[in-house]
């Protein structure tokens, strides 16, 4: 159980002297308070889901036309000069409810905080692409490793200019699962079946290779990378964000979408849990969370981190952590057979 | 931080579309064997099958790291699948062995124990490098060579020394080992991470004649049921039992309905096997020679009371009710406490199982002046009287299955009874029902 024994202190060497500092202590303690509430709540709730900003929406949404406009590319053989800012099945699929699917939702919501966690360590990181772990693994002698470090540089730009690649960085199971429902669609807006569809998509899917996505070659070089110097990866400054998400979800058993959606969480608590389950240090943990939380972590949150960290066994943080992963599984299955499977 | 899992060459194997292990390297043939396979079988091996099933139904390549049971630990594989024509190839890329926890490997080893297996390695120059669960036979002295250990004449024998020599998997029946000991052998090659042979590891188990004259021998048998089947069965079932009721109450949030009773149905059978290795432990603790029980002086109205508050709960769910003696009413006798309450406990579980709804069970006590009474009497059909008497057979269930009964419950009882110089019988009431008294000394 959480403890809420922490006393708020401020300590005022200079009494404030105007109303400005009055509200500016006031609304210090208030997001404090809002984020000891957060905290609790995250612990108490770890399922619940976080209201969406505008912000998240807009990116899911546009993730989700992106990952839509790039396979009917493939699909109808679109020359690079007549490809069209908005899919020809957008609007059906979104009517059919097609796109709502729970692990695709998933998928869009992890590439935002893959985004968000990515600008944070470039703003604050202090530490050049090329001098991340990625770059460096390029000239290693161990050709399994050099070639997955080739793979996660390459989808990393690819994610970031050409977005309408990002189907690229689906696993197989969703990638099929999307692909033949736009064919499905296609089929219905053109009123008859296409063969060549058909066969183009078979030869599309064959062609995927999922050893080549981000997630699947930072898991490859985590996997590959000897295990007596795990705690080299969970340095996200050093690894980049990639390869210390599949860190984490190597470590702990979640999967890649999760540990991301979970490190860029509102609260810090889940960041700190599965940092706590990896076997990370307390001086490294809170250097990562201020690595991701910059000015919005409060002085509670630090001093949570501070007295629970080592507290925590860490089999009590990995326990913790295969619930919520459980419930996730849950929730994907549940809706998965709702759907009729694949 | 270059790692060392990677391999030299990948690990190959072909899965046809029906799942069937067309082509394997030693390694995985192995694990596959292990896991129960047979050669050219079905792929037994649960995370390998899943992800060939996926490749196949999907027509897609797969990379994923996924784990295997070996013997002793766990191996984490890094596997790529490809397709050739109808066939999904596994590629095993990295081979990363992890430790089993601890407990795990504990129980695995109980159970072999309890299985009478003996393991027998051999290195690369076929030469014995490791015994355990030893069954005292001479010939498994280290350092011995396969060829000395299996030197009998048999067809058995034959078979597997040319086995041996080829590196081949061995699933031969009898073989007959040292001064004419007969056990039926299995064995797999073992290959290192570049697939090179380094030797073989044998599971020997005792055949049946083998293990009849073994246990004449046996001056104090093997305690199966006790400490060992603690952590080996009870805790794990306790597990079961605890999440499925966790789940099945929808305590971590709202499943599906038809979930909720799957989970259900899960906790009866776990707690049906929970009851069952409880009846063998007691079976094997009053067979054991030696075994005596405690003589208390105890008082039968006391336990008869104890009982119907313990069963309260369970005859509610029947809509029954257990009809006890008043506290006034007091018979002692000799005997050991816990003894008679198991005894009553279990006369008064199978009234309540087989006596019919919104009905009573009567537990009356009474007394001569040699032995006391406690009687159990319900308001069921009654028990025929030719079965009588068959009801304390030994696994008896005269024709029931299905009830969550283990057919020893009355065999035990009788036991227990008798070994404390008393009785336990059945007969009819006056209105039909069924009646077991049992007498104890006083």
């Amino acid at each position: 159980m959480v403890s809420l024994d922490y006393k708020m202190e401020l300590k005022l060497e200079n009494p404030p002297n105007n109303n400005v500092d009055l509200v500016s202590a006031a609304s210090y303690f208030a997001r404090d308070a809002l984020s000891q509430c957060v905290d609790v709540s995250a612990m108490a709730f770890p399922t619940g889901h976080m209201r969406p900003t505008e912000e998240m929406l807009s990116s899911v949404s546009g993730t989700l036309r992106n990952l839509v406009l790039g396979i009917e590319n493939v699909i109808l053989e679109r020359e690079a000069d007549l490809q069209l800012s908005c899919p020809v099945s957008w609007n059906m699929l979104m009517q059919s409810g097609f796109l709502r699917d729970h692990a695709l939702i998933e998928f869009a919501l992890a590439m935002f905080a893959n985004v968000r966690l990515n600008a944070h360590i470039t703003e604050r990181g202090n530490t050049r692409l090329f001098d991340q772990l990625p770059a460096q693994l390029l000239v290693n002698n161990n050709p399994l490793l050099s070639s997955a470090a080739q793979s996660l540089l390459t989808s990393e730009t690819q994610i970031r200019r050409s977005p309408e690649l990002a189907y690229q960085q689906l696993n197989s199971e969703l990638l099929h699962q999307i692909t033949w429902r736009i064919v499905a669609v296609l089929q219905v807006i053109n009123g008859e079946k296409n063969a060549a569809h058909v066969a183009r998509t078979k030869a599309f899917l064959a062609n995927h290779d999922e050893a080549t996505s981000l997630r699947s070659a930072a898991r490859k070089i985590v996997y590959f990378l000897q295990k007596s110097n795990d705690g080299d990866l969970f340095q996200p400054a050093e690894t980049g964000i990639a390869i210390f998400v599949a860190a984490l979800a190597a470590s702990t058993g979640l999967d890649h979408d999760h540990v991301l959606r979970l490190a860029d969480n509102h609260s810090s608590a889940p960041l700190a849990l599965m940092l706590r389950a990896s076997g990370v240090s307390r001086e490294s943990a809170m250097e990562t969370i201020c690595l991701f939380r910059g000015f919005d972590l409060t002085p509670l949150e630090i001093s949570y981190v501070e007295r629970h960290f080592d507290v925590l066994a860490i089999s009590d943080a990995k326990d913790i952590l295969n619930l919520w992963s459980v419930e996730r599984v849950r929730q994907l299955s549940s809706i998965e057979m709702d759907n009729g499977g694949l | 931080m270059i790692g060392n899992n990677a391999l030299v060459q990948p690990i190959i194997a072909d899965i046809s579309a029906e799942g069937r292990l067309i082509r394997a390297d030693g390694p995985v043939l192995r694990l596959h064997l292990l896991a129960g396979g047979e050669d050219g079988g079905f792929l037994a091996v649960p995370a390998l099958k899943a992800l060939a099933s996926a490749s196949h139904k999907l027509q897609m390549r797969f990379a994923r790291a996924v784990t295997v049971a070996d013997d002793d630990e766990d191996i984490l594989l890094w596997v790529e699948t490809e397709l050739i024509e109808n066939i999904v190839r596994l590629k095993i890329l990295g081979w990363q062995p992890e430790r089993k926890p601890d407990e795990i490997a504990s129980r695995d080893k109980q159970l072999d124990q309890i299985d009478g297996i003996i393991s027998l390695v051999f290195n690369q120059q076929l030469l014995l490098i490791a015994v355990s669960g030893d069954g005292g036979n001479d010939s498994f002295r280290i350092g011995n060579s396969a060829g000395n250990i299996f030197s009998g004449l048999s067809d058995g024998n034959k078979s597997l020394l040319e086995a041996i020599h080829q590196h081949l998997p061995i699933q031969t029946g009898n073989v007959e080992i040292g001064s004419g000991q007969i056990y039926s052998a299995a064995a797999v090659p073992k290959y290192d991470r570049q697939n090179k042979f380094i030797g073989f590891e044998f599971q020997l188990q005792p055949s049946a004649n083998s293990l009849q004259a073994t246990d004449t021998k046996l001056e104090n048998p093997i305690v199966l049921f006790g400490n060992q089947l603690e952590t080996a069965l009870r805790q794990p079932l306790g597990r079961i039992i605890a999440n499925a009721e966790t789940i099945g109450s929808k305590l971590q949030g709202p499943i599906r309905d038809s979930y909720a009773t799957y989970a259900k149905d899960i906790a009866d059978a776990a707690r049906h096997l929970v009851a069952l290795v409880d009846d063998l432990g007691d079976l094997e603790a009053i067979e054991r020679p030696g075994f005596s029980t405690a003589k208390d002086i105890i008082e039968l109205g006391d336990i008869a009371r104890r009982v119907a508050g313990l069963l309260a709960l369970k005859a509610a769910d029947h809509s029954i009710n257990i009809l006890a003696p008043l506290e006034t009413q007091q018979v002692p006798a000799t005997a050991e406490f816990r003894r008679v309450l198991q005894i009553m406990i279990n006369l008064v579980s199978n009234a309540i199982r087989y006596a019919p709804y919104g009905t009573q069970v009567t537990i009356s006590i009474s007394q001569n002046e040699a032995n006391s009474q406690i009687c159990v009497s319900d308001e069921g059909n009654g028990i025929e009287p030719d079965d009588r008497e068959k009801i304390f057979n030994k696994f008896e269930r005269l024709g029931r299955s299905g009830d969550g009964g283990s057919g020893l419950g009355l065999y035990i009882s009788r036991r227990l009874a008798r070994t404390m110089a008393g009785n336990l019988v059945a007969d009819q009431t006056e209105q039909g029902g069924a009646k077991f008294t049992l007498t104890l000394p006083r």
